[in-house]
């Protein structure tokens, strides 16, 4: 199941970055993509997101559940389409860096746990992609690039998984995770300025 | 002498395959060629296209086993002419296709082989398998810099080629997807026209993109260059030799579409940039237009929420027409052809006329399937096994099908108990659909005869999809010579301008000779345009 991660710091209190969070709407369209969503209850909602894959524009539903809030540092979710053979989960973690936690930096790309040939080839085949994705999305790197690491209050993690089921799964999970990459740096970087704002 | 931008010996107006062919032969004769394109994209409509030329009597033939000939060619050609078909065109290419096809593997890196797919009328005289060719995988990086501005292919987001069904590839297995990938392979349309750039480029072909050309620059009755508009604003340039015309038909151009076509086109395949550019500039300066009324016609699909270049993305059918358990019904329910035959003439059915009721009776159509079908075959975007789609309609019962799609539940009650004893008994009593070689091509491989095409729609639920009459693109536009000039209506030639592709009147009139029909004269006559300007004298 293709998979990442991507932390960085902000400069305000964890409560901050809780009550922002807590919110769906504050950060939704913050997401690759985010069309609209609907939210259903406190914690199932609906999301409609566009993705692209070779030129070729996709509109897709999913249904959300988040399955923890643990309030200030924790929410856990899972994600199911509605219409396409695509399940996932995510969680975003918060830390406060002034009581001392030191949490694991993360920022990298899991390769799938699969045969050997298979994750040899998806290992070069996902550098190349990776090459690719961050080339055709030039103000995502950009803006990764200018959250340098701070001596901040607070860490943000942000980790997806997605997988893509049925006959297609396994070629579509191939050129899923380079583009989950930027997603997820995305994300977290854009709640990180919106905190700080 | 008016003032131009920058001046150049041949400037083509296009960079699909009919443009970068012509580009190629005229740089090879010895001219400077300028390929501009409208679009921030390399590649055209055949970018997006499986890749596949049409090339009879191809040296590579032999290789699935056949033998062709001049002889049987034109027959198969004047077999499907209906009196539409531009003879004189028609030897004309016989006669070239191969030696260009030889060509292009000697001047590029592309390497072509023969397919078992059958000419799309393999029963008629002189029909016969591998005159369509497909390209081998392209290493697109290749391009450099170029790379990204190679036109991706939104139905081929993997690296395939028409050969993979030959060959029984499993396109599904990520080892074989995902070397292809790490290699930066391309296959279908982009793999032909990665390798035609490339073979440009490395000639010294030079290419500019965001260059919309709109009108041509007559002195004295020659064409001798070029206006339109850049990034930077107006562009004029200069062309000492030719004009070369390769820009596409006129499918996103409403007006033309009405004006022009024999009946409604309800989408196109191609991107949208198709607005008849070409035709519009050919006309301007007395080009003779032609066949005009017709398309590459194609049934699709039109599935929301896809797009492509920012407007809804039109599918092909293929699958869901040819294989079993599956039959198109129009509003009353009817069945109205065979619906595993060659998908342009299955396309130009849906535009049939009823002189009583005047109006045309196939539109809208659907695809009818049965749990059978869904559980087998693919059906569009869907596979078997995936959850079921909300743009297919479902229902337990027929009569609930037909009245959630608004078709006489009756009528289709009745066409599907036809079908059913037709395909329980193996033959299709209507329209003998399956007994085609053709039919058979795209049917169920597991199975044998008309079974690959037959299946009864019995089991529950029940699904239906709109199909829409949608084309590739445009086949008509200004007359052209045997050696690609484009003609004066008044008679004669206009002299600097020539034309090829699908802006151009496609000599084989209403026929689909085979996969690549289009393709192959475009990159054909291309290549007459090319060599033909090169030869030219420089006029400044």
């Amino acid at each position: 199941m293709p998979e990442v991660e991507h932390s960085t710091q902000v400069t305000v209190p964890i409560g901050t970055v809780w009550n922002f969070v807590e919110d769906m709407g504050n950060w939704a369209p913050f997401l690759t993509g985010y069309q609209r969503h609907e939210v259903i209850n406190r914690d199932e909602s609906i999301w409609v997101v566009k993705g692209e894959l070779g030129g070729l524009s996709r509109t897709a539903e999913f249904k959300v559940h988040v399955t923890e809030w643990r309030e200030p540092e924790l929410v856990t979710f899972t994600m199911e389409g509605i219409h396409e053979p695509v399940t996932g989960s995510g969680e975003f973690r918060a830390f406060d860096l002034s009581a001392g936690e030191k949490p694991t930096l993360v920022e990298q790309t899991k390769v799938p746990e699969t045969g050997n040939l298979l994750s040899r080839l998806w290992s070069r085949l996902s550098r190349w992609l990776l090459r690719k994705a961050t080339k055709s999305n030039e103000n995502l790197a950009i803006q990764a690039a200018n959250r340098e690491p701070i001596n901040g209050k607070t860490q943000i993690i942000f980790k997806l998984k997605v997988n893509a089921g049925g006959a297609t799964g396994p070629v579509l999970n191939l050129l899923l995770t380079p583009m989950l990459q930027p997603v997820a740096e995305d994300l977290a970087n854009k709640i990180a300025e919106a905190v700080e704002k | 002498m008016r003032s131009w931008n920058e001046i150049v010996d041949v400037i083509v107006v296009g960079s699909g395959a009919a443009g970068v062919s012509a580009a190629i032969a005229a740089q090879h004769g010895g001219a400077e060629a300028l390929v501009l394109e409208r679009s921030d994209k390399y590649g055209g409509t055949s970018a997006v296209s499986g890749g596949v030329p049409w090339i009879p009597n191809n040296h590579h033939m032999h290789e699935v086993g056949v033998s062709d000939s001049r002889d049987a060619a034109l027959t198969y050609l004047k077999a499907l002419s209906t009196g539409g078909m531009d003879m004189d065109l028609a030897e004309v290419y016989v006669d070239e296709a191969p030696g260009v096809l030889r060509y292009i593997e000697e001047n590029t890196e592309l390497v072509f082989r023969s397919l078992k797919t059958p000419d799309y009328h393999p029963e008629h005289p002189g029909g016969t398998i591998g005159r369509s060719v497909s390209p081998a995988l392209f290493p697109a990086n290749e391009l450099g810099e170029m790379r990204s501005q190679l036109r991706p292919a939104p139905c081929f987001p993997i690296p395939v080629t028409m050969a993979d069904m030959d060959d029984g590839i499993d396109l599904l297995d990520p080892a074989i997807v995902g070397e292809r990938l790490s290699k930066g392979l391309v296959g279908t349309g982009m793999a032909l026209m990665a390798g035609l750039i490339k073979g440009a480029v490395d000639k010294g072909v030079q290419f500019r993109r965001n260059i919309r050309i709109l009108r041509l620059v007559l002195e004295d009755g020659t064409v001798v260059g070029v206006e339109g508009e850049g990034p930077d604003g107006p562009v004029a340039i200069g062309a000492r030799r030719a004009v070369i015309l390769a820009s596409g038909g006129f499918e996103w151009n409403p007006e033309l579409v009405q004006e022009n076509l024999r009946g409604p086109l309800e989408g196109p395949l191609s991107p949208p940039f198709n607005e008849g550019d070409g035709l519009i500039m050919a006309g301007e300066v007395g080009a003779r237009i032609a066949n005009s009324h017709e398309a590459w016609w194609m049934p699709m699909f039109k599935i929301p929420g896809d797009e492509y270049e920012g407007v809804q993305l039109n599918r092909l059918t293929v699958g869901e027409r040819a294989s079993p358990h599956s039959i198109m019904v129009n509003r009353k329910g009817k069945r109205f052809v065979n619906e595993a035959h060659n998908y342009s003439d299955v396309g130009r059915t849906m535009q049939n006329f009823d002189p009583v009721a005047f109006d045309h009776p196939n539109l809208p159509a659907y695809i009818i399937v049965d749990s059978d079908f869904m559980e087998r075959y693919p059906f569009a975007t869907r596979f078997p096994g995936d959850p079921i789609p909300a743009w297919l309609t479902s229902a337990s019962t027929l009569q609930e099908l037909a009245a959630k799609i608004e078709v006489d539940a009756n009528g289709l009650e009745e066409t599907v108990a036809r079908f059913n004893i037709d395909a329980e008994a193996g033959r299709d009593t209507e329209f003998s659909r399956g007994e085609s070689v053709y039919d058979r091509y795209y049917g169920d491989p597991t199975r044998d005869g008309t079974s690959k095409n037959l299946g009864p729609i019995a089991r529950a639920p029940f699904y239906a999809a709109r199909v829409y009459c949608g084309a590739l693109g445009t086949k008509g536009g200004p007359k052209i010579s045997a050696k690609a000039e484009v003609l004066n209506v008044r008679g004669g030639r206009i002299p600097g301008l020539y034309a090829a592709g699908n802006v151009s009147a496609g000599f084989t009139g209403m026929a689909y000779p085979g996969a690549g029909g289009t393709l192959g004269p475009g990159m054909v006559f291309g290549h007459i345009a090319g060599r033909e300007a090169a030869s030219s004298i420089n006029r400044f």
